[in-house]
C-alpha cells in the first residue's frame, strides 16, 4: 500500500459521499453549515503533507508522539481540531520540516495555511470547538486572532441558550437572604483551582456531593422560613398548632416561596405540581413536616441553582433569539455583581431592557462609581484579579526573607489599592496597569466613620515589610508619600509588583516559566502546550550561577526548547527581581542578566524586538494595540463566561474600538460586550442552523 | 466518542483530586477493597494532646534523640490520662516523635491535622479520614461528629472531602441520632424520613422536566443533578430495607441532649454528650451504615476550646477551668493545670473506653468487631496548647484487621531534623495503603525537612 493509500484510509470514504463545497467563504459571512473541503484537502493539502511530513510522522516513526495518518480533514472535528491547529502554527511559524530536511516554498506554505484556518471556519459554532476540554479559558486563545480581528462579518453568530451554574458568591449572597440571613450554610458548590477564569459556564455542574450539602442548607433555610422569626406570616401559618391551613394558605405559600426563591410567579402548572407534592408529604408526614419539605423543594429546584439564558422564543431571520428581559437582568446583574441588582429588575419589569441601546445606557449607568473604593460592582475588581492572578500570593509558602519580611496579604493589598486608583480614573486602563510606577506600601483605603473613605496605613505594624520594595530598612511610612514613584527602570506596572511576582513564583525561587507563559497567553495571545506527561522538570542545583543559567541547563535540549522558547524568553525578564518581588542586581554573585526577546506573535510591530529588562518590556507591550486586543479577549471570556468563536468577531473589533474611542475606559469596554448580541442573543436550536 | 461525564469527572479529579459522593453499596459488612471488614475512628481532641501526660510508667522520654526507639507496652502502667485504655494495651501502639510542622497552629490547627497543610488554608484538600471513606465505601462514607461549648448544631473543624469541601461534624447528638437513625425509628422520626424519600423523588421528577426543556450538552449539564436525587432516593430505599438492623443498632440517647446550653460556667453536660457521640458512632457502625467516623472533641477553627471539658473536671466545685489559663499553666479549681489537663482527656478516654467494649460485644469473622476496627486518638492542636509541632503524638487502638503492624508497640522516632525522622504524613499514608490507597505521599512537605524523604508509610508499621 502506498503511503497516500494508507494516509487516507477510513476517513475519506465516509466523506466522500457528502457534498462537498470547493468554494472559499464569502469574505463577510462564516458558513455555519458548510461541509468539510474534502476535494481541496485531496488535491492542495495532502500532497504537501505528502512531500513534506509524512516520512517522520507516520505510524511507524510518530516523531514527536505525533502522527498524521488518518487525520480527518474535517478539521472542525472533535479528534483531530487540536492536530490542525497544531500543524498551522508550526507552519505559520517555519517549525517545521526540521532545517535540516526539505522545506516547502512559501507558496506551498501559505496554501495549507489557508486551507486550515479557511476550515476551521466552518462547522455549526465556527471557531467553537464541541471538544469540552477546550472549552475551558485556558483554551480560549485557540482561536484564530487574526480571524477575529481582520475582517468584519456580516452579523454575530451568537451561542445556543445555556443554563450557568451559580458561582460560590452568588450562592452565598443570595441564599442567605432567602431565610433571613440564616448563618453557617456548607459549601457545595466547587469552583475550578488554578489560574484561569473561574466562572464558566461550560464548566460545572451539581452532583451528589453537591447536592447533599446543598439539601442540608434548603432544609435549614425552610425551616427558618416557617420559625417564629420567620418575616412571612404565610409560612408560618403552614404550621400552626391549631391545625392544617387551608389549600389557600398552602397556595399563597407556594407563590411567596417562588417570588422569594426565583424572582417569579409560579405557572398554573407549577402551583399545581407542588400542591400535589406537599398533599402527598403531609399525607405521608403530617402538614409540619409537609411545609418544610415544600419550601425545601422550591429552594432545591435547577432553576434557583442554575442561571437560565435560554431566550424569549422570538426568532430573527437567522434562527436568533433574544434573551427575555428578566434572563438580562439577571445575566447583567451576575456580570457586575453577586446579588440580584434592582435598576436591571425594575427596568426588565418595565420592558426597558428591549433594545441594544437601553441594555448599554443602564449598564453604565450602573458602572459609575465614584467611591474611593470601587466596591460598587465587586465583579469589575474580581476581573483583574483573576486575569493577573495576584491574590496567589497568599497561597505560595515561603520563609521569611533574610534581613526583611514578606506579607503577601499585605503586598496584595497595595497593589489593589493602585488597582482601585487605575480604575477609578478609568484612562488607558491596560496601559497604566502594565507601567504604572505608582505603588502603595502598606495602604488602603478605610472607611472612615466621620470622614468617609480615606487613606490609610493599612497595618498598625510596619516592621520590615516595605523592604519588599527596596525601601531602606528605616523608611517611615506616612500618608502624604503615598503612592510612592518608583524609579523609571525599577518598576513598570502589575508585573513589577512584588505581589504578582509572589503569586507566580515558587516556594524558594523564581518561576520564569510561569511568568513567560502568562504573559505569552494573557498578552500575546498565544498558547503553550500542557507539559508532557512524565517529564519531570526541575532547574538543576549549581553553585555561582544564576537562576536564569540554571534554567537555561534545563530548558535548552531541542525537544523542551520547542515550547520553552515561547516562555523562558519573556519569562528571565522578571529576573530583574528576587522571588520575594524584590529589586536584584546579583543573583548568585552573578550580576542579573534581565533581557528578553518578542517572538511568535505573528504580529510585526513586536517581533524580533529585544528588551533590557522588565520596565521595558512592559512600556512596549503597553504601547501595542494587538496587546490590547488581546486583553479584549480575555474580558469578553470572563464577562461573558466562556471562549469567543469566530462568530464574535463583530462583539470584540466593537469592544476594541469602544475602548480605543474612549482613550481606554474600561467601562465603555464593559458597556460594548454586555450591550453586544454575543451578550444578549442566542442561536436557537429550533431552526437548526441556518 | 466524547462523552460529557467523563469529562466532568476529570475536571474535578485534574484539579484537587476526587471527592466522594456517598456510594451505595451491599452493607453486610464492610470490607474495603480486600474483602476483609475495616473501620477506623478517628478521636480528635482539642488543644493537645501532652507527650509526658501520656507517657507510660518506666519508659524515658529523652528531648531529643536520634535513634528509633521501637519496643513493647506491656508492663508499663499508663498514664493517669491513658488508664480508662489500661485493658486494651496488646492492641495499643503509641507513637512518638512524628512531626507536622506544616500544619501549625495556636490552639488548633484543624482541617491541618488531618491534612497535612498549612492551618490557614482550611480545607485545602483530602484529609486523612475523608481518604479512608472515599476506600471503605459504605452508604455514609464518613460520619462526623463532635462536642463543643457552642450552640451549634453543626460545625466545619477537622474533615474535608476536597478543597473548599469540608464536611460536618454534627455536634447536636440529638440531631445526629435523627438523622442516621430514622430510617429504624419509629413515630415522627421515621415520618420525617419517609417524606425526605418523598422530597427527593420529587426533586428528580422537579430536574426531569427541567431537562426536557433543553438540548445536547445544556440538558447533559442537568444528568448529575438528576442522578443525585436518584442516588439519594436509592439510598433511602437501602436504608429503609435495613429497617430492623438499624432498629437494632440504635443507641438511646437522652433527649435532653440537643443544642448544649450556652452558659460558660457549671455543667454543660459536655461529657455526657461525648458519650451520646461515641454511642452514636459505634451504632452507625454495627448497623453498618459507615465505616470511617471523626469524633472531635472541642477541636476545630472554630476556636471550640478545652473549657466545654474543662468546666467539669472538678464535679465536687462544678467551678469553671478555663481551657486557656490552663493552657497557659495556670491552675484551677484546686488542681495544677497538668492535673486538669489530664483529668480532661481521661474522662473523654472512659467514653472511648465505652466504644471500645461496645464493639468489641458485636461478634464478627470469628471474632469481635473491634478486631477489624482501628481507633485513631491524637489532638488537632499535636503536643500543647501553643504547639510547635516538632512532635505530634499518637495512640492507637487496633490494627484495622491485622492490615497494619500495631498493638502492644511503643514507637518513638528520631527527633526533628535528624535522620530517620517522619512525619505525621508517613503515618497517614500508612493507613491509606493500609486500605488498598495507592498515594506515596500525603499532603505538602514540610519546607524544612526537604533534605528528608517526606514520602512513604511508616515501614515500621508496614505488614
Amino acid at each position: 500500500m502506498t503511503s497516500i493509500q494508507r494516509f487516507v484510509t477510513g476517513i475519506l470514504p465516509a466523506l466522500l459521499g457528502m457534498s462537498i463545497s470547493t468554494t472559499g467563504l464569502a469574505a463577510d459571512q462564516l458558513e455555519t453549515s458548510a461541509k468539510p473541503d474534502v476535494a481541496g484537502f485531496k488535491s492542495r493539502v495532502l500532497p504537501l503533507l505528502e512531500d513534506f511530513c509524512i516520512d517522520c510522522h507516520d505510524n511507524s516513526i510518530r516523531k514527536g508522539k505525533f502522527s498524521l495518518e488518518g487525520i480527518n480533514p474535517d478539521v472542525t472535528s472533535d479528534d483531530d481540531y487540536e492536530a490542525w491547529r497544531l500543524i498551522a502554527e508550526q507552519v505559520e511559524f517555519g517549525d517545521m520540516p526540521p532545517k535540516k530536511k526539505d522545506q516547502p516554498s512559501a507558496e506551498q506554505r501559505r496554501v495549507l495555511l489557508a486551507w486550515i484556518k479557511t476550515e476551521m471556519r466552518k462547522g455549526p459554532l465556527p471557531g467553537a470547538s464541541s471538544n469540552e476540554k477546550l472549552l475551558l479559558p485556558e483554551f480560549g486563545n485557540h482561536v484564530d486572532h487574526q480571524a477575529l480581528f481582520s475582517r468584519r462579518l456580516d452579523r454575530v453568530y451568537p451561542m445556543p441558550p445555556r443554563i450557568w451554574r451559580l458561582r460560590p458568591a452568588i450562592y452565598n449572597a443570595t441564599v442567605p437572604r432567602l431565610g433571613e440571613r440564616v448563618g453557617g450554610l456548607a459549601n457545595g458548590l466547587n469552583q475550578l483551582d488554578g489560574s484561569e477564569f473561574k466562572d464558566y459556564a461550560a464548566t460545572y455542574f451539581l452532583d451528589e456531593a453537591a447536592a447533599v450539602p446543598l439539601l442540608g442548607n434548603a432544609k435549614k433555610v425552610a425551616e427558618r422560613l416557617v420559625s417564629p422569626q420567620s418575616k412571612d406570616r404565610v409560612f408560618k401559618q403552614l404550621v400552626e398548632d391549631a391545625g392544617p391551613p387551608n389549600d389557600k394558605t398552602v397556595d399563597e405559600a407556594i407563590r411567596t416561596a417562588f417570588h422569594k426563591a426565583l424572582g417569579r410567579a409560579p405557572t398554573t402548572e407549577e402551583r399545581a405540581r407542588f400542591k400535589a407534592f406537599y398533599d402527598k408529604a403531609a399525607k405521608v408526614g403530617g402538614y409540619k413536616s409537609a411545609a418544610r419539605a415544600l419550601l425545601t423543594a422550591v429552594l432545591m429546584q435547577p432553576e434557583v441553582l442554575y442561571r437560565q439564558e435560554l431566550g424569549d422564543g422570538k426568532v430573527d431571520s437567522f434562527g436568533r433569539t433574544r434573551l427575555s428581559q428578566r434572563e438580562i437582568a439577571y445575566a447583567l446583574s451576575y456580570a457586575l455583581s453577586d446579588l440580584p441588582l434592582d435598576e436591571f429588575l425594575d427596568a426588565a419589569k418595565k420592558g426597558n431592557l428591549a433594545t441594544r441601546e437601553q441594555v448599554a445606557q443602564l449598564v453604565a449607568e450602573r458602572l459609575k462609581d465614584d467611591s474611593k473604593l470601587y466596591g460598587k460592582n465587586p465583579r469589575v475588581l474580581q476581573f483583574f484579579r483573576e486575569y493577573f492572578h495576584y491574590p496567589f500570593a497568599d497561597e505560595v509558602f515561603k520563609d521569611e526573607p533574610e534581613g526583611g519580611q514578606h506579607e503577601a496579604g499585605r503586598l496584595i493589598g497595595d497593589l489593589e489599592t493602585t488597582i482601585r486608583d487605575v480604575l477609578r480614573a478609568d484612562k488607558d486602563v491596560l496601559a497604566e496597569l502594565l507601567t504604572t510606577r505608582k505603588f502603595y506600601v502598606n495602604t488602603h483605603y478605610k472607611q472612615d466613620k466621620k470622614k468617609g473613605v480615606v487613606l490609610q496605613k493599612a497595618h498598625h505594624k510596619q516592621g520590615k515589610y516595605h523592604t519588599a520594595f527596596n525601601l531602606p530598612p528605616d523608611w517611615k511610612w506616612s500618608v502624604d508619600r503615598q503612592p510612592i514613584t518608583f524609579p523609571q527602570d525599577e518598576r513598570a506596572g502589575v508585573l513589577t509588583h512584588p505581589a504578582w511576582l509572589a503569586a507566580w513564583s515558587g516556594n524558594f525561587e523564581n518561576h520564569p516559566v510561569q511568568r513567560g507563559k502568562w504573559v505569552r497567553t494573557h498578552l500575546l495571545g498565544g498558547s503553550v502546550p500542557d507539559v508532557p506527561i512524565g517529564v519531570d522538570a526541575r532547574v538543576p542545583e549549581a553553585e555561582h550561577k544564576s537562576f536564569r543559567d540554571r534554567l537555561r541547563m534545563a530548558t535548552s535540549a531541542a525537544e523542551c526548547w520547542r515550547c520553552h522558547r515561547k516562555m523562558d524568553p519573556l519569562g528571565v525578564v522578571f529576573e530583574r527581581y528576587d522571588h520575594y518581588g524584590r529589586y536584584q542586581r546579583r543573583d548568585a554573585g552573578q550580576p542579573v542578566d534581565a533581557s528578553g526577546l518578542i517572538s511568535r506573535t505573528g504580529v510585526p510591530e513586536l517581533d524580533g524586538k529585544s528588551v533590557s529588562g522588565p520596565t521595558e518590556l512592559m512600556d512596549l507591550l503597553a504601547r501595542s494595540p494587538y496587546v490590547e486586543q488581546v486583553f479584549v479577549r480575555h474580558v469578553f471570556r470572563y464577562f461573558m463566561g466562556r471562549n469567543e468563536t469566530l462568530g464574535d468577531a463583530n462583539t470584540l473589533q466593537d469592544a476594541h474600538k469602544a475602548y480605543r474611542n474612549s482613550g481606554g475606559s474600561f467601562n465603555a469596554l464593559v458597556v460594548s460586550l454586555l450591550s453586544s448580541d454575543s451578550f444578549l442573543l442566542r442561536q436557537s436550536p429550533q431552526t437548526g442552523s441556518p | 466518542m466524547f462523552n460529557r461525564r467523563t469529562f466532568f469527572r476529570g475536571a474535578t479529579l485534574g484539579l484537587g483530586g476526587l471527592y466522594f459522593a456517598p456510594f451505595l453499596r451491599d452493607v453486610e459488612g464492610a470490607t474495603g477493597k480486600s474483602g476483609k471488614p475495616a473501620r477506623v475512628l478517628f478521636f480528635v481532641q482539642g488543644n493537645g494532646v501532652y507527650p509526658h501526660e501520656i507517657q507510660p510508667k518506666g519508659i524515658d522520654l529523652p528531648r531529643d534523640p536520634d535513634k528509633l526507639e521501637d519496643r513493647p507496652l506491656k508492663g508499663h502502667a499508663m498514664a493517669l490520662s491513658l488508664e480508662p485504655l489500661e485493658p486494651w494495651v496488646d492492641k495499643m501502639t503509641m507513637i512518638h516523635g512524628l512531626s507536622g510542622r506544616i500544619a501549625r497552629g495556636s490552639h488548633n490547627s484543624g482541617f491541618a491535622a488531618l491534612g497535612c497543610w498549612p492551618m490557614g488554608k482550611k480545607a485545602y484538600g483530602e484529609t486523612v479520614d475523608a481518604g479512608l471513606a472515599r476506600h471503605l465505601e459504605s452508604i455514609y462514607p464518613h460520619i462526623g461528629l463532635g462536642v463543643s461549648n457552642k450552640a451549634l448544631s453543626v460545625t466545619y473543624n477537622v474533615t474535608s472531602a476536597d478543597r473548599g469541601k469540608a464536611l460536618p461534624s454534627v455536634l447536636n447528638p440529638v440531631l445526629a441520632h435523627k438523622r442516621y437513625f430514622a430510617a429504624g425509628a419509629k413515630g415522627a422520626a421515621r415520618k420525617d424520613f419517609d417524606v425526605d424519600t418523598t422530597l427527593l423523588d420529587f426533586m428528580a421528577d422537579d430536574v426531569k422536566r427541567m431537562q426536557a426543556r433543553l438540548t445536547g450538552s445544556e440538558r447533559a449539564k442537568l444528568e448529575r443533578y438528576l442522578e443525585a436525587f436518584e442516588s439519594m432516593s436509592g439510598r433511602q430505599s437501602k436504608l429503609a430495607s435495613l429497617a430492623d438492623r438499624i432498629a437494632e443498632a440504635t443507641p438511646t440517647i437522652d433527649p435532653k441532649l440537643g443544642l448544649i446550653s450556652d452558659t460558660k460556667t457549671g455543667p454543660t453536660g459536655v461529657f455526657d454528650r461525648l458519650e451520646a457521640q461515641f454511642d452514636i458512632a459505634a451504632g452507625t457502625m454495627i448497623a453498618g451504615l459507615t465505616n470511617v467516623v471523626t469524633v472531635s472533641a472541642g477541636a476545630g477553627p472554630d476556636r471550640i476550646g478545652l473549657s466545654c471539658m474543662a468546666s467539669e473536671v472538678d464535679s465536687k466545685n462544678s467551678g469553671f477551668i478555663g481551657s486557656h489559663g490552663i493552657g497557659h499553666g495556670g491552675s484551677a479549681a484546686g488542681m495544677s493545670s497538668g492535673e486538669c489537663h489530664a483529668r480532661i482527656r481521661r474522662k473523654c478516654l472512659e467514653k472511648l473506653a465505652k466504644f471500645i467494649r461496645t464493639l468489641e460485644s458485636i461478634p464478627e469473622a470469628g471474632g469481635s468487631m473491634m478486631d477489624n476496627t482501628l481507633i485513631v486518638y491524637m489532638s488537632d492542636s499535636a503536643e500543647g496548647h501553643h504547639p510547635l509541632c516538632t512532635q505530634w503524638p499518637f495512640v492507637l487502638i487496633g490494627d484495622l484487621g491485622g492490615r497494619l503492624k500495631l498493638g502492644n508497640r511503643y514507637l518513638r522516632y528520631p527527633w526533628y531534623g535528624k535522620p530517620g525522622h517522619r512525619t505525621i504524613a508517613n503515618l497517614y499514608v500508612s493507613l491509606l495503603q493500609a486500605v488498598g490507597d495507592k498515594r506515596d505521599t500525603f499532603g505538602i512537605h514540610d519546607n524544612a525537612l526537604l533534605d528528608l524523604n517526606q514520602d512513604g508509610p511508616l515501614a515500621e508499621l508496614t505488614v
